[in-house]
Protein backbone atom coordinates (compact mmCIF):
# COMPACT_ATOMS: atom_id res chain seq x y z
CA UNK A 1 0.00 0.00 0.00
CA UNK A 2 3.10 2.19 0.59
CA UNK A 3 4.44 1.23 -2.55
CA UNK A 4 1.25 2.11 -4.60
CA UNK A 5 1.60 6.05 -2.56
CA UNK A 6 5.00 6.15 -3.44
CA UNK A 7 4.21 5.01 -7.42
CA UNK A 8 1.80 7.68 -7.54
CA UNK A 9 4.08 10.24 -5.92
CA UNK A 10 6.73 8.96 -8.87
CA UNK A 11 3.99 9.68 -11.66
CA UNK A 12 3.28 13.00 -10.36
CA UNK A 13 6.93 14.31 -9.88
CA UNK A 14 8.09 12.69 -13.54
CA UNK A 15 4.84 14.25 -14.70
CA UNK A 16 5.76 18.07 -13.13
CA UNK A 17 9.10 17.89 -14.86
CA UNK A 18 7.81 16.92 -18.14
CA UNK A 19 5.13 19.74 -17.72
CA UNK A 20 7.84 22.47 -16.25
CA UNK A 21 9.62 21.91 -19.51
CA UNK A 22 7.10 21.31 -22.40
CA UNK A 23 3.86 22.49 -22.26
CA UNK A 24 2.05 22.26 -25.61
CA UNK A 25 -0.68 19.67 -26.74
CA UNK A 26 -1.74 18.63 -30.29
CA UNK A 27 -4.47 19.87 -32.18
CA UNK A 28 -6.31 16.48 -31.22
CA UNK A 29 -6.66 17.12 -27.90
CA UNK A 30 -8.08 20.77 -28.75
CA UNK A 31 -10.64 19.29 -31.58
CA UNK A 32 -11.60 16.88 -28.23
CA UNK A 33 -12.47 19.09 -25.91
CA UNK A 34 -14.82 20.89 -28.36
CA UNK A 35 -18.66 20.03 -27.59
CA UNK A 36 -19.74 16.70 -28.47
CA UNK A 37 -16.55 15.65 -30.34
CA UNK A 38 -15.12 13.52 -28.42
CA UNK A 39 -18.22 11.50 -28.12
CA UNK A 40 -18.57 11.32 -31.88
CA UNK A 41 -15.19 10.07 -32.96
CA UNK A 42 -12.58 7.13 -32.01
CA UNK A 43 -9.34 8.39 -31.86
CA UNK A 44 -6.63 6.40 -31.60
CA UNK A 45 -2.77 7.50 -30.16
CA UNK A 46 0.70 6.38 -30.53
CA UNK A 47 2.60 8.80 -28.22
CA UNK A 48 6.44 8.96 -27.93
CA UNK A 49 7.16 6.13 -25.80
CA UNK A 50 5.21 4.19 -27.80
CA UNK A 51 6.71 5.28 -31.14
CA UNK A 52 10.04 4.00 -29.29
CA UNK A 53 8.87 1.11 -28.98
CA UNK A 54 7.77 0.10 -32.06
CA UNK A 55 10.99 1.41 -33.36
CA UNK A 56 12.87 -1.29 -31.48
CA UNK A 57 10.20 -4.32 -31.73
CA UNK A 58 10.16 -3.83 -36.08
CA UNK A 59 13.89 -2.15 -35.84
CA UNK A 60 14.59 -5.68 -38.59
CA UNK A 61 11.05 -5.23 -40.86
CA UNK A 62 10.49 -1.79 -41.02
CA UNK A 63 10.83 -0.09 -45.00
CA UNK A 64 13.87 2.34 -45.66
CA UNK A 65 11.13 5.16 -45.90
CA UNK A 66 8.78 4.07 -43.23
CA UNK A 67 12.21 3.92 -40.77
CA UNK A 68 13.27 7.30 -42.05
CA UNK A 69 9.99 8.80 -41.43
CA UNK A 70 9.35 7.20 -38.26
CA UNK A 71 12.91 9.44 -36.79
CA UNK A 72 10.88 12.77 -37.20
CA UNK A 73 7.66 11.61 -35.86
CA UNK A 74 7.19 11.77 -32.15
CA UNK A 75 3.30 11.13 -31.99
CA UNK A 76 0.56 10.59 -34.06
CA UNK A 77 -3.01 10.41 -33.83
CA UNK A 78 -5.69 9.10 -35.96
CA UNK A 79 -9.29 10.32 -35.80
CA UNK A 80 -12.40 8.47 -37.47
CA UNK A 81 -16.08 9.94 -37.29
CA UNK A 82 -18.11 7.33 -35.37
CA UNK A 83 -21.69 8.58 -37.00
CA UNK A 84 -22.95 10.58 -34.27
CA UNK A 85 -21.75 13.84 -35.68
CA UNK A 86 -22.04 14.14 -39.48
CA UNK A 87 -18.45 14.18 -41.38
CA UNK A 88 -19.21 18.06 -42.53
CA UNK A 89 -20.03 18.77 -38.91
CA UNK A 90 -16.69 17.45 -38.13
CA UNK A 91 -15.07 19.19 -40.75
CA UNK A 92 -16.62 22.12 -40.15
CA UNK A 93 -15.23 22.59 -36.15
CA UNK A 94 -12.39 21.24 -37.05
CA UNK A 95 -11.29 24.35 -39.50
CA UNK A 96 -12.54 26.55 -37.30
CA UNK A 97 -10.29 25.24 -34.90
CA UNK A 98 -7.31 25.57 -37.12
CA UNK A 99 -8.43 29.23 -38.58
CA UNK A 100 -9.69 30.27 -35.49
CA UNK A 101 -5.69 30.89 -33.92
CA UNK A 102 -3.91 32.15 -36.76
CA UNK A 103 -0.50 32.43 -36.14
CA UNK A 104 -0.70 28.77 -34.68
CA UNK A 105 -1.24 26.72 -37.77
CA UNK A 106 -0.45 27.86 -41.23
CA UNK A 107 -2.88 25.90 -44.38
CA UNK A 108 -0.47 23.97 -46.35
CA UNK A 109 -3.17 22.49 -48.69
CA UNK A 110 -6.65 22.96 -48.91
CA UNK A 111 -8.31 20.70 -51.59
CA UNK A 112 -12.03 19.46 -51.84
CA UNK A 113 -11.29 16.15 -50.76
CA UNK A 114 -8.55 17.16 -47.83
CA UNK A 115 -6.93 19.70 -45.57
CA UNK A 116 -3.55 20.26 -44.96
CA UNK A 117 -2.51 22.13 -41.85
CA UNK A 118 1.02 22.68 -40.43
CA UNK A 119 1.95 24.12 -36.87
CA UNK A 120 5.75 25.60 -37.74
CA UNK A 121 8.67 26.53 -35.02
CA UNK A 122 11.17 28.62 -36.77
CA UNK A 123 11.21 26.82 -39.82
CA UNK A 124 10.86 23.12 -38.31
CA UNK A 125 7.18 21.65 -39.25
CA UNK A 126 6.22 20.02 -35.20
CA UNK A 127 2.81 19.32 -35.63
CA UNK A 128 0.50 18.28 -39.39
CA UNK A 129 -3.00 18.08 -39.36
CA UNK A 130 -4.27 16.03 -42.24
CA UNK A 131 -7.77 15.45 -42.93
CA UNK A 132 -8.95 13.36 -45.79
CA UNK A 133 -13.01 14.24 -46.25
CA UNK A 134 -13.18 11.82 -49.34
CA UNK A 135 -16.21 9.47 -49.44
CA UNK A 136 -17.96 11.70 -47.15
CA UNK A 137 -15.84 10.71 -44.51
CA UNK A 138 -14.01 12.26 -41.84
CA UNK A 139 -10.73 10.70 -41.36
CA UNK A 140 -7.78 13.23 -39.48
CA UNK A 141 -4.30 12.20 -38.96
CA UNK A 142 -2.62 14.45 -36.25
CA UNK A 143 1.11 14.14 -36.06
CA UNK A 144 3.92 15.77 -34.19
CA UNK A 145 7.67 15.50 -34.78
CA UNK A 146 10.26 17.76 -36.31
CA UNK A 147 10.21 17.63 -39.86
CA UNK A 148 12.36 20.13 -41.99
CA UNK A 149 11.53 20.22 -45.58
CA UNK A 150 12.62 16.73 -46.40
CA UNK A 151 10.98 15.12 -44.41
CA UNK A 152 7.81 17.23 -45.32
CA UNK A 153 8.44 15.97 -48.58
CA UNK A 154 8.59 12.39 -48.41
CA UNK A 155 5.39 12.31 -46.09
CA UNK A 156 3.35 13.68 -48.55
CA UNK A 157 4.42 13.64 -51.90
CA UNK A 158 5.09 9.97 -53.69
CA UNK A 159 8.68 10.46 -54.83
CA UNK A 160 8.28 7.99 -57.80
CA UNK B 1 5.44 -7.35 -3.54
CA UNK B 2 4.52 -7.84 0.75
CA UNK B 3 4.62 -11.32 1.37
CA UNK B 4 2.10 -12.51 3.95
CA UNK B 5 2.15 -13.27 7.53
CA UNK B 6 0.55 -15.66 8.98
CA UNK B 7 -0.14 -14.47 12.52
CA UNK B 8 -0.30 -10.62 11.49
CA UNK B 9 -2.58 -10.72 7.99
CA UNK B 10 -4.39 -14.45 8.18
CA UNK B 11 -5.72 -15.64 11.76
CA UNK B 12 -6.85 -12.29 13.08
CA UNK B 13 -9.72 -13.10 10.02
CA UNK B 14 -10.30 -15.96 12.24
CA UNK B 15 -13.73 -14.77 13.71
CA UNK B 16 -15.19 -13.42 10.14
CA UNK B 17 -14.30 -16.61 8.74
CA UNK B 18 -15.96 -18.42 12.15
CA UNK B 19 -18.76 -16.85 11.88
CA UNK B 20 -19.66 -16.74 8.08
CA UNK B 21 -19.25 -20.47 8.46
CA UNK B 22 -21.16 -21.05 11.25
CA UNK B 23 -23.65 -18.55 9.35
CA UNK B 24 -24.11 -21.48 6.50
CA UNK B 25 -23.70 -24.67 8.08
CA UNK B 26 -24.93 -24.04 11.40
CA UNK B 27 -22.77 -26.77 13.55
CA UNK B 28 -19.82 -24.86 15.67
CA UNK B 29 -17.47 -28.22 15.26
CA UNK B 30 -17.48 -28.08 11.48
CA UNK B 31 -17.10 -24.26 11.26
CA UNK B 32 -14.07 -24.24 13.37
CA UNK B 33 -12.90 -27.29 10.87
CA UNK B 34 -14.24 -25.09 7.98
CA UNK B 35 -12.19 -21.87 9.25
CA UNK B 36 -9.16 -23.65 9.79
CA UNK B 37 -8.97 -25.10 6.06
CA UNK B 38 -9.46 -21.75 4.72
CA UNK B 39 -6.90 -20.09 6.43
CA UNK B 40 -4.34 -23.44 5.39
CA UNK B 41 -5.83 -22.80 2.34
CA UNK B 42 -5.02 -19.67 1.55
CA UNK B 43 -1.68 -19.23 3.32
CA UNK B 44 -0.39 -22.06 0.89
CA UNK B 45 -1.51 -20.16 -1.78
CA UNK B 46 -0.07 -16.79 -0.81
CA UNK B 47 2.54 -16.20 -3.21
CA UNK B 48 -0.24 -15.58 -5.38
CA UNK B 49 -2.00 -13.09 -3.73
CA UNK B 50 -0.81 -9.75 -5.02
CA UNK B 51 -3.37 -7.34 -3.05
CA UNK B 52 -2.62 -7.19 0.54
CA UNK B 53 -6.22 -5.30 0.70
CA UNK B 54 -8.40 -8.42 -1.38
CA UNK B 55 -6.99 -10.71 1.23
CA UNK B 56 -10.08 -10.46 3.31
CA UNK B 57 -12.07 -10.87 0.65
CA UNK B 58 -10.76 -13.59 -0.55
CA UNK B 59 -10.79 -15.80 2.77
CA UNK B 60 -13.86 -14.58 2.97
CA UNK B 61 -14.84 -16.31 -0.67
CA UNK B 62 -12.81 -19.22 -0.02
CA UNK B 63 -14.55 -20.04 3.51
CA UNK B 64 -17.84 -19.56 1.87
CA UNK B 65 -17.11 -22.22 -0.89
CA UNK B 66 -15.88 -24.59 1.31
CA UNK B 67 -18.93 -24.14 3.71
CA UNK B 68 -21.42 -24.56 1.09
CA UNK B 69 -19.79 -27.52 -0.71
CA UNK B 70 -19.38 -28.77 3.41
CA UNK B 71 -23.29 -28.10 3.60
CA UNK B 72 -24.04 -29.88 0.32
CA UNK B 73 -22.61 -32.86 1.66
CA UNK B 74 -24.33 -32.79 4.76
CA UNK B 75 -27.27 -32.06 3.29
CA UNK B 76 -30.40 -34.49 2.53
CA UNK B 77 -32.69 -32.63 1.42
CA UNK B 78 -32.83 -30.39 -2.18
CA UNK B 79 -31.76 -27.45 -1.00
CA UNK B 80 -31.19 -24.87 -3.98
CA UNK B 81 -28.39 -22.56 -3.86
CA UNK B 82 -30.23 -20.04 -5.97
CA UNK B 83 -31.41 -16.99 -4.61
CA UNK B 84 -34.95 -17.84 -4.93
CA UNK B 85 -37.81 -16.51 -2.13
CA UNK B 86 -38.66 -19.57 -0.63
CA UNK B 87 -39.53 -20.72 2.58
CA UNK B 88 -36.51 -23.36 4.03
CA UNK B 89 -38.19 -26.48 4.80
CA UNK B 90 -36.02 -26.73 7.55
CA UNK B 91 -38.47 -24.74 10.24
CA UNK B 92 -37.03 -27.30 13.04
CA UNK B 93 -34.81 -25.79 15.94
CA UNK B 94 -31.22 -26.05 14.57
CA UNK B 95 -27.74 -26.21 16.93
CA UNK B 96 -27.62 -22.47 16.37
CA UNK B 97 -29.93 -22.56 19.22
CA UNK B 98 -28.35 -24.48 21.78
CA UNK B 99 -25.86 -21.41 21.81
CA UNK B 100 -26.47 -18.07 22.90
CA UNK B 101 -30.12 -16.54 23.54
CA UNK B 102 -32.59 -16.27 24.93
CA UNK B 103 -36.85 -17.17 23.94
CA UNK B 104 -37.09 -13.51 23.09
CA UNK B 105 -34.09 -13.64 20.54
CA UNK B 106 -34.59 -16.94 19.75
CA UNK B 107 -37.49 -16.07 17.75
CA UNK B 108 -35.32 -13.90 15.55
CA UNK B 109 -32.88 -16.56 15.34
CA UNK B 110 -35.16 -18.68 13.55
CA UNK B 111 -36.35 -16.00 11.14
CA UNK B 112 -33.16 -15.27 10.24
CA UNK B 113 -32.19 -19.02 9.79
CA UNK B 114 -35.06 -19.50 7.53
CA UNK B 115 -33.47 -17.22 4.87
CA UNK B 116 -31.86 -18.64 1.96
CA UNK B 117 -28.86 -19.19 2.31
CA UNK B 118 -27.66 -16.43 -0.32
CA UNK B 119 -29.62 -13.88 1.42
CA UNK B 120 -28.57 -15.39 5.02
CA UNK B 121 -24.87 -14.93 4.12
CA UNK B 122 -25.53 -11.15 2.44
CA UNK B 123 -27.07 -10.40 5.73
CA UNK B 124 -23.81 -11.82 7.74
CA UNK B 125 -20.92 -10.02 5.79
CA UNK B 126 -23.09 -6.88 5.95
CA UNK B 127 -24.92 -6.38 9.19
CA UNK B 128 -22.39 -8.14 11.08
CA UNK B 129 -18.93 -7.86 9.51
CA UNK B 130 -20.00 -4.81 8.26
CA UNK B 131 -18.54 -4.83 4.77
CA UNK B 132 -19.40 -2.51 1.96
CA UNK B 133 -21.26 -3.68 -0.70
CA UNK B 134 -18.65 -3.31 -3.21
CA UNK B 135 -16.68 -5.52 -0.91
CA UNK B 136 -19.32 -8.34 -0.44
CA UNK B 137 -19.87 -8.01 -4.48
CA UNK B 138 -16.01 -9.27 -4.61
CA UNK B 139 -16.93 -11.87 -2.35
CA UNK B 140 -19.94 -13.71 -3.89
CA UNK B 141 -18.72 -13.07 -6.87
CA UNK B 142 -21.71 -10.52 -8.65
CA UNK B 143 -22.44 -6.71 -8.78
CA UNK B 144 -23.13 -4.37 -6.37
CA UNK B 145 -26.55 -3.91 -7.49
CA UNK B 146 -27.61 -7.40 -7.10
CA UNK B 147 -26.40 -7.59 -3.71
CA UNK B 148 -28.25 -4.55 -2.91
CA UNK B 149 -31.43 -6.26 -4.13
CA UNK B 150 -30.50 -9.48 -1.89
CA UNK B 151 -29.90 -7.62 1.08
CA UNK B 152 -33.41 -5.65 0.10
CA UNK B 153 -35.24 -8.77 -0.12
CA UNK B 154 -33.71 -10.16 2.99
CA UNK B 155 -34.86 -7.45 5.21
CA UNK B 156 -38.19 -7.10 3.82
CA UNK B 157 -38.53 -10.65 4.34
CA UNK B 158 -37.18 -10.61 7.97
CA UNK B 159 -39.43 -7.32 9.13
CA UNK B 160 -42.42 -9.34 7.50
CA UNK B 161 -41.70 -12.06 9.77
CA UNK B 162 -41.12 -9.53 13.07
CA UNK B 163 -44.75 -7.76 11.85
CA UNK B 164 -46.30 -11.54 11.91
CA UNK B 165 -45.11 -12.50 15.08
CA UNK B 166 -46.21 -9.22 16.40
CA UNK B 167 -49.31 -9.36 15.24
CA UNK B 168 -50.24 -12.46 16.43
CA UNK B 169 -48.66 -12.28 19.33
CA UNK B 170 -46.46 -15.60 19.29
CA UNK C 1 -37.31 13.15 20.95
CA UNK C 2 -38.07 13.84 17.21
CA UNK C 3 -38.23 9.75 15.65
CA UNK C 4 -38.74 10.75 12.21
CA UNK C 5 -35.05 11.00 11.46
CA UNK C 6 -35.16 7.33 12.91
CA UNK C 7 -38.04 6.20 11.28
CA UNK C 8 -36.86 7.18 7.99
CA UNK C 9 -33.82 5.43 8.23
CA UNK C 10 -35.58 2.64 9.10
CA UNK C 11 -37.58 2.68 5.26
CA UNK C 12 -34.44 3.19 3.96
CA UNK C 13 -32.72 0.15 5.60
CA UNK C 14 -35.40 -2.28 4.95
CA UNK C 15 -34.81 -1.36 1.11
CA UNK C 16 -30.87 -1.42 1.63
CA UNK C 17 -30.49 2.11 0.90
CA UNK C 18 -28.61 3.14 4.08
CA UNK C 19 -24.57 3.46 4.36
CA UNK C 20 -22.58 1.84 6.99
CA UNK C 21 -22.66 4.77 8.79
CA UNK C 22 -25.92 5.25 9.04
CA UNK C 23 -26.67 1.46 9.47
CA UNK C 24 -24.25 2.10 13.06
CA UNK C 25 -26.93 4.56 13.85
CA UNK C 26 -29.86 2.56 14.06
CA UNK C 27 -27.80 -0.27 15.69
CA UNK C 28 -26.35 2.52 18.47
CA UNK C 29 -30.11 3.44 18.77
CA UNK C 30 -31.55 0.57 19.52
CA UNK C 31 -29.23 -0.49 21.67
CA UNK C 32 -30.67 2.14 23.71
CA UNK C 33 -32.94 0.81 26.85
CA UNK C 34 -35.88 3.86 26.19
CA UNK C 35 -36.63 2.68 23.01
CA UNK C 36 -40.25 3.86 21.92
CA UNK C 37 -42.81 0.98 22.22
CA UNK C 38 -43.65 1.53 18.15
CA UNK C 39 -39.66 0.75 17.37
CA UNK C 40 -39.27 -1.30 20.24
CA UNK C 41 -40.02 -4.57 18.12
CA UNK C 42 -36.72 -4.09 15.82
CA UNK C 43 -35.10 -3.48 18.64
CA UNK C 44 -34.84 -7.31 19.17
CA UNK C 45 -33.09 -7.50 15.71
CA UNK C 46 -30.66 -4.84 16.27
CA UNK C 47 -29.76 -6.85 19.13
CA UNK C 48 -29.62 -9.95 17.76
CA UNK C 49 -27.13 -8.97 15.12
CA UNK C 50 -25.01 -7.79 18.09
CA UNK C 51 -24.98 -10.98 19.64
CA UNK C 52 -24.12 -12.77 16.42
CA UNK C 53 -21.17 -10.61 16.25
CA UNK C 54 -20.09 -12.04 19.36
CA UNK C 55 -19.10 -15.20 18.32
CA UNK C 56 -15.69 -15.66 18.09
CA UNK C 57 -12.86 -18.68 18.34
CA UNK C 58 -10.82 -18.82 21.57
CA UNK C 59 -6.90 -19.23 21.61
CA UNK C 60 -7.39 -23.28 21.69
CA UNK C 61 -7.65 -22.76 17.51
CA UNK C 62 -4.87 -20.41 17.34
CA UNK C 63 -2.78 -23.42 18.65
CA UNK C 64 -4.10 -26.12 16.73
CA UNK C 65 -4.23 -23.68 13.16
CA UNK C 66 -0.48 -22.79 13.78
CA UNK C 67 0.28 -26.47 14.46
CA UNK C 68 -0.45 -27.81 11.65
CA UNK C 69 0.91 -24.95 9.69
CA UNK C 70 4.17 -25.81 10.69
CA UNK C 71 3.21 -29.57 9.98
CA UNK C 72 2.34 -28.57 6.48
CA UNK C 73 4.95 -26.56 6.00
CA UNK C 74 7.89 -27.78 7.92
CA UNK C 75 9.14 -24.05 8.73
CA UNK C 76 8.71 -21.87 11.33
CA UNK C 77 5.98 -19.38 11.25
CA UNK C 78 7.55 -16.11 11.75
CA UNK C 79 7.15 -15.14 15.31
CA UNK C 80 8.16 -11.60 15.12
CA UNK C 81 6.11 -8.58 15.08
CA UNK C 82 6.94 -5.87 12.22
CA UNK C 83 9.95 -4.40 14.11
CA UNK C 84 10.56 -0.76 12.89
CA UNK C 85 13.12 -1.50 10.21
CA UNK C 86 10.95 -4.53 8.61
CA UNK C 87 8.47 -1.84 7.90
CA UNK C 88 11.01 1.01 6.74
CA UNK C 89 13.38 -1.15 5.22
CA UNK C 90 10.86 -1.67 2.01
CA UNK C 91 9.50 2.17 2.23
CA UNK C 92 13.24 2.64 1.76
CA UNK C 93 13.86 0.48 -0.62
CA UNK C 94 10.66 1.89 -2.74
CA UNK C 95 11.67 5.34 -1.95
CA UNK C 96 15.34 4.78 -3.71
CA UNK C 97 13.22 3.06 -6.66
CA UNK C 98 11.52 6.02 -6.63
CA UNK C 99 14.67 8.46 -6.61
CA UNK C 100 15.95 6.00 -9.45
CA UNK C 101 13.55 6.46 -11.90
CA UNK C 102 13.29 10.08 -11.01
CA UNK C 103 16.51 11.11 -11.86
CA UNK C 104 16.56 8.95 -14.71
CA UNK C 105 13.03 10.65 -16.30
CA UNK C 106 15.01 13.75 -15.50
CA UNK C 107 17.99 12.73 -17.31
CA UNK C 108 16.36 11.27 -19.90
CA UNK C 109 14.34 14.54 -20.58
CA UNK C 110 17.35 16.63 -20.34
CA UNK C 111 18.86 14.26 -23.05
CA UNK C 112 15.44 14.70 -25.02
CA UNK C 113 16.06 18.47 -24.95
CA UNK C 114 19.31 18.67 -25.83
CA UNK C 115 18.83 16.78 -29.06
CA UNK C 116 15.48 18.37 -29.99
CA UNK C 117 17.32 21.84 -29.09
CA UNK C 118 13.74 22.17 -27.70
CA UNK C 119 12.03 22.29 -30.92
CA UNK C 120 9.14 19.73 -30.43
CA UNK C 121 7.65 21.76 -27.64
CA UNK C 122 4.92 19.07 -26.68
CA UNK C 123 3.78 17.45 -23.34
CA UNK C 124 4.42 13.68 -23.76
CA UNK C 125 2.17 13.30 -21.08
CA UNK C 126 -0.54 14.76 -22.80
CA UNK C 127 -0.22 11.32 -25.37
CA UNK C 128 -2.17 8.46 -24.18
CA UNK C 129 -1.44 5.69 -25.81
CA UNK C 130 -4.69 3.64 -27.04
CA UNK C 131 -2.89 0.38 -26.96
CA UNK C 132 0.13 -0.80 -25.10
CA UNK C 133 1.85 -3.19 -27.60
CA UNK C 134 3.71 -2.31 -30.48
CA UNK C 135 1.84 -4.31 -32.94
CA UNK C 136 -1.58 -2.51 -32.64
CA UNK C 137 0.02 0.55 -32.16
CA UNK C 138 2.13 -0.32 -35.52
CA UNK C 139 -1.58 -0.80 -37.59
CA UNK C 140 -2.60 2.47 -36.26
CA UNK C 141 0.64 4.23 -37.78
CA UNK C 142 -0.37 2.50 -40.92
CA UNK C 143 -3.33 3.56 -41.07
CA UNK C 144 -2.11 6.98 -40.69
CA UNK C 145 0.15 7.23 -43.18
CA UNK C 146 -2.28 5.33 -45.23
CA UNK C 147 -4.61 8.40 -45.46
CA UNK C 148 -1.20 10.18 -46.20
CA UNK C 149 -0.85 8.54 -48.64
CA UNK C 150 -4.51 8.87 -50.43
CA UNK C 151 -4.72 12.37 -50.36
CA UNK C 152 -1.85 14.62 -50.18
CA UNK C 153 0.69 12.11 -52.13
CA UNK C 154 -2.03 10.95 -54.40
CA UNK C 155 -2.29 14.73 -55.05
CA UNK C 156 1.29 14.96 -56.06
CA UNK C 157 0.81 12.08 -57.95
CA UNK C 158 -1.54 13.56 -59.78
CA UNK C 159 0.51 16.67 -60.18
CA UNK C 160 3.58 14.85 -61.59
CA UNK C 161 1.74 13.39 -64.32
CA UNK C 162 -0.25 17.20 -65.07
CA UNK C 163 2.24 19.63 -64.25
CA UNK C 164 -0.06 22.37 -64.68
CA UNK C 165 -1.85 21.70 -61.73
CA UNK C 166 -0.26 22.77 -58.67
CA UNK C 167 0.72 20.13 -56.55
Amino acid sequence: MMKKALLLLLVALTGTLTLSAQKETDFTSRFLEQDHVEEAVFCQTVGPAMIAQLVTAYSGSLSPEVAAQLKNIKSMRVVTAKGTLAPDELLRIALNLLQQDKGRYTELAEKSHYQLYARKKKDTIVELILIDTQHAQFNMVNVTGTLDADALQQLISKTQ
Amino acid sequence: MPTIDFRTDLLPLKNKLYRLALRIVADTVEAEDITEDTLIRVWQKRDELQDLRSVEAYCLTVCRHLALDRKALHDSQNASLDDLDYDAADAAPNPLDRLVGTDHLERIREIFNRLPERQRTLIQLRDIEGLRHSQIAEIMGTTEEAVKVSICRARQRMRQEFEAIENYGL
Amino acid sequence: MDYKYIEQLLERYWNAETTLEEEHILRTFFRQSDVPAHLNRYAALFAQLDAEAAHELDSRFDERVLRRIADDERTVVRAERPTLLNVIRPLMQAAAAVVVVVLTAYGAQRAFERADRGVWDYNPASFENSYDNPQQAYKVLQEGLDIFSRTAQADTARAAVNPETEP
